[in-house]
């Protein structure tokens, strides 16, 4: 399988207390297109640090990321969060005056991606697509419950046509029944929409159902077995 | 969802915010409008009185500074001025005012010189007056001779005036007093030329049923003085023929109820008044004062006295004052400044500018404090707008960081915020329109009227001044400025917001909105996705 994202000899490290914590060290990693790939490691591993990078929300010290064989900062970090990626927060970070549809219309605007011109239609049904229906669509965010938020930010995440897309701690603040349907979400954008999922969890529940599983430990991803 | 959209929304979704946000445009755009509406409605009243005004400059001799000058000099050199007091005295010259007839704004001059003098071939309009009645037509001179005798001479009235003109256009026909019913005014050639032409009144010409086209003569002795003068001067010499090239209205009547009616001349009355070139009169007065002076000569002198017959005719011609008309009385300020150092130390502009400076203080100084309220509105504005913009930023990172993270440029953000912030300030404007007209009216009448007593008070002595204005017989002392009081001026002052107010309110909002989210946008180009994520995940 092709590689989407390309991690080459990242390092990236802080000064705390006048100590320097190195964070990531050298780390190199390919990620495959089409695959569900959950990102583990202790807390304090650096996970969300290592997301924030790679998502292009954060500059790494060192080292190179390849989105399909494009140097991310060469493509410029603003166009590749608005036109390669879709990210998916914890506390799902959706605009608090717009509605779930505005929400989702929002990305559609912003990204240079090619989006069909029926754009109000296209967002209705992929909301519709994660479990909101019209009359929850046209609500403003802070009116839905912590699941159909995040479910907005997921479709949110895809509305702008990309193929890669980040998760950071998605079920985080879910009890455990939204969780398995957030799951489910994650787990269909891959079967479904063809879409990388790269998602950072402590959850197994999450975990279980990626096709792969990495560690991040010492500043290095290894592959699970 | 456009940048544009989300503004919209913004702004309709968070109400309370926005409602916050309109009052405080309200308000400052309230003060705003207080101050230029007072400040414009100051200036319009003092261009409207202004324009009202005459817009008119005297030049003048200035006696004052040039006596001041001579009484400075030694006595021999006093002596030296009065010896040749005609080549030194700084009279207007010729040169002078066609320097100033050059500038575009000149519409006329007024250099006129006034001579009282006698109808030859037909009758001065009668005033009908206790004195024409009393048919006195002739007055008595009684003195007493060498040897102590009364000796009584009869001499005639004059009864018509001639105003004599240096240039071809009078400011009377320019403020609408005089107006040209038949035929036209004299040429520059004919004044040039000194060409025997003249203006009556409609009245002079129907009394005597003159026409354009006929010749009248005037005299410039009385009978008694030409039988006195007949062997100085013969009688021909002492006529003039004139053509009227010209039948003039004047406005100015016979004022029957004046104190002096009843003695007043028939050379008084306005309509025995003959306008004519200045040259074409100069040659008969010059030999009519040579044969006066030959006369007392050889009555009073020892007769041997040698009288000069080659005047210098130009110097016949000099004025002490011309009246300049221009065409703008706003702009009156300028030609002064533009000119004033052509006339030279001793000669000086006189206008009403002084006066009417005065008149509109209360005016200015409502204006000078209503600007500065405008710009301490202004620069509070900016303070406080940039201030609200940048607390209301802090509550709103994490909806930056959140259009940063899929991807929504920094431009965009500062753009979405700026045109928040305009509708929001056009809203709060917009009502302060409706309500800041009735409210600059009662701020401006209250202040006014503070401003007024005030200046009543305190100022009625300067108030007095008329600008140098010399009031007398208003035959050789026209009066051409605009007499005008500070009710009048007053009067004129009305709070109004015109259009273009309103623009320069929205266009100073706009500017106030412009400054004040500069601070802000900085703050936002700081801002990291990153960062402001974390801190609120």
């Amino acid at each position: 399988m092709a590689t989407i994202l390309k991690l080459e000899n990242l390092c990236y490290g802080y000064v705390d207390g006048g100590f320097k914590r190195q964070i990531l060290e050298n780390l190199s990693y390919e990620f495959e297109e089409g695959r569900f790939y959950t990102i583990l490691g202790p807390s304090g591993s650096g996970k969300t640090t290592l997301l924030s990078i790679i998502a292009g929300l954060d500059k790494a010290d060192s080292g190179k990321i390849y989105y399909r064989d494009e140097d991310i900062e060469k493509m410029g970090l603003g166009q590749y969060r608005r036109n390669k990626i879709g990210i998916v927060f914890q506390q799902y970070n959706l605009i608090s005056y717009l509605t779930a549809l505005e929400n989702v219309e929002m990305a559609m605007t912003e990204t240079e991606n090619k989006i069909p011109k029926n754009q109000k239609e296209v967002a209705y049904a992929l909301l519709e697509k994660f479990g909101i229906v019209k009359s929850k669509a046209d609500r403003l965010v802070s009116k839905l419950s912590g699941g159909e938020q995040q479910r907005v930010a997921i479709a949110r995440a895809i509305a702008s046509n990309v193929d890669l897309i980040f998760a950071d701690e998605p079920t985080g603040n879910l009890d455990t029944a939204t969780e398995q349907e957030i799951i489910k979400v994650f787990k269909n954008l891959t079967e479904e929409f063809g879409k990388t999922v790269i998602v950072v969890t402590h959850s197994n529940e999450v975990s279980k159902l990626s096709d792969s599983r990495v560690l991040l430990n010492e500043g290095v991803l290894k592959t699970m077995e | 969802m456009n940048f544009l959209k989300r503004a919209l929304k913004n702004i309709t979704r968070g109400k309370t915010k926005t409602i916050l946000l309109i009052i405080t445009f309200f308000l400052i755009g309230n003060l705003v409008i207080v101050g230029l509406g007072i400040t414009s409605a100051a200036e319009n009243a003092k261009t409207k009185a202004r324009m009202s005004m005459n817009p008119v400059v005297n030049v003048t001799t200035d006696y004052s500074k040039w006596y001041e000058y001579v009484e400075g000099l030694t006595e021999e050199e006093q002596q030296e001025i009065y010896d040749n007091y005609a080549q030194n005295f700084p009279y207007i010259t010729e040169e002078m005012i066609y320097q100033l007839m050059e500038d575009d704004r000149v519409k006329a001059v007024n250099a006129l010189s006034v001579n009282t003098l006698y109808a030859g071939d037909f009758e001065a309009v009668p005033l009908n007056n206790e004195r024409e009645q009393n048919q006195e037509s002739n007055g008595q001179s009684c003195y007493m001779d060498e040897f102590g005798n009364e000796e009584c001479v009869e001499y005639e009235y004059e009864n018509i005036a001639i105003k004599s003109n240096m240039y071809d256009n009078m400011i009377e026909f320019e403020t609408g007093m005089f107006k040209v019913m038949d035929g036209r005014f004299y040429t520059q050639d004919e004044i040039d030329n000194g060409s025997p032409v003249c203006l009556i009144t409609e009245e002079l010409a129907e009394y005597n049923n003159l026409h354009v086209g006929d010749t009248i003569t005037i005299r410039l002795a009385g009978k008694d003085m030409i039988e006195r003068f007949k062997d100085f001067i013969s009688e021909e010499d002492t006529r003039l023929n004139l053509e009227i090239i010209g039948i003039y209205r004047t406005e100015k009547k016979v004022d029957e109820g004046a104190e002096n009616f009843n003695w007043m001349d028939k050379y008084e009355s306005p309509y025995n008044l003959i306008l004519m070139p200045t040259p074409s009169i100069v040659d008969s007065q010059i030999r009519m004062n040579i044969a006066q002076q030959k006369y007392w000569n050889q009555m009073y002198g020892n007769g041997e006295e040698e009288i000069d017959e080659n005047y210098d005719r130009a110097q016949w011609m000099t004025i002490s004052s011309a009246t300049i008309m221009i065409n703008d009385p706003l702009d009156v300020e300028n030609f002064i400044n533009d000119h004033k150092d052509t006339l030279g130390e001793y000669r000086k502009f006189e206008s009403d500018n002084t006066t009417f400076k005065q008149m509109s203080r209360p005016l200015d100084t409502l204006s000078l404090f209503a600007n500065i309220i405008v710009w301490i509105v202004v620069v509070n504005a900016i303070v406080i707008i940039t201030l609200i913009t940048a607390l209301t930023l802090k509550n709103r990172e994490y909806e930056i960081g959140v259009m940063l993270s899929i991807g929504v440029t920094k431009a965009k953000i500062v753009l979405q915020f700026f045109i928040e912030l305009v509708i929001v300030a056009v809203l709060g404007f917009t009502l302060a329109v409706l309500s800041g007209s009735m409210i600059a009216g009662k701020v401006g009448e209250v202040v006014m009227d503070y401003q007024v007593a005030t200046e009543d008070q305190y100022s009625d002595e300067e108030n007095n001044n008329n600008g140098g204005i010399y009031i007398g017989n208003e035959l050789w002392n026209t009066n051409y400025f605009t007499s005008i009081t500070q009710e009048e001026i007053l009067e004129e002052y009305e709070v109004e917001i015109s259009p273009l107010i309103i623009a320069e309110i929205y266009i100073l909002g706009l500017g106030v909105v412009f400054l004040s989210i500069l601070i802000p946008s900085a703050m936002i180009m700081r801002f990291n996705p990153k960062k402001i994520l974390m801190s609120t995940n």
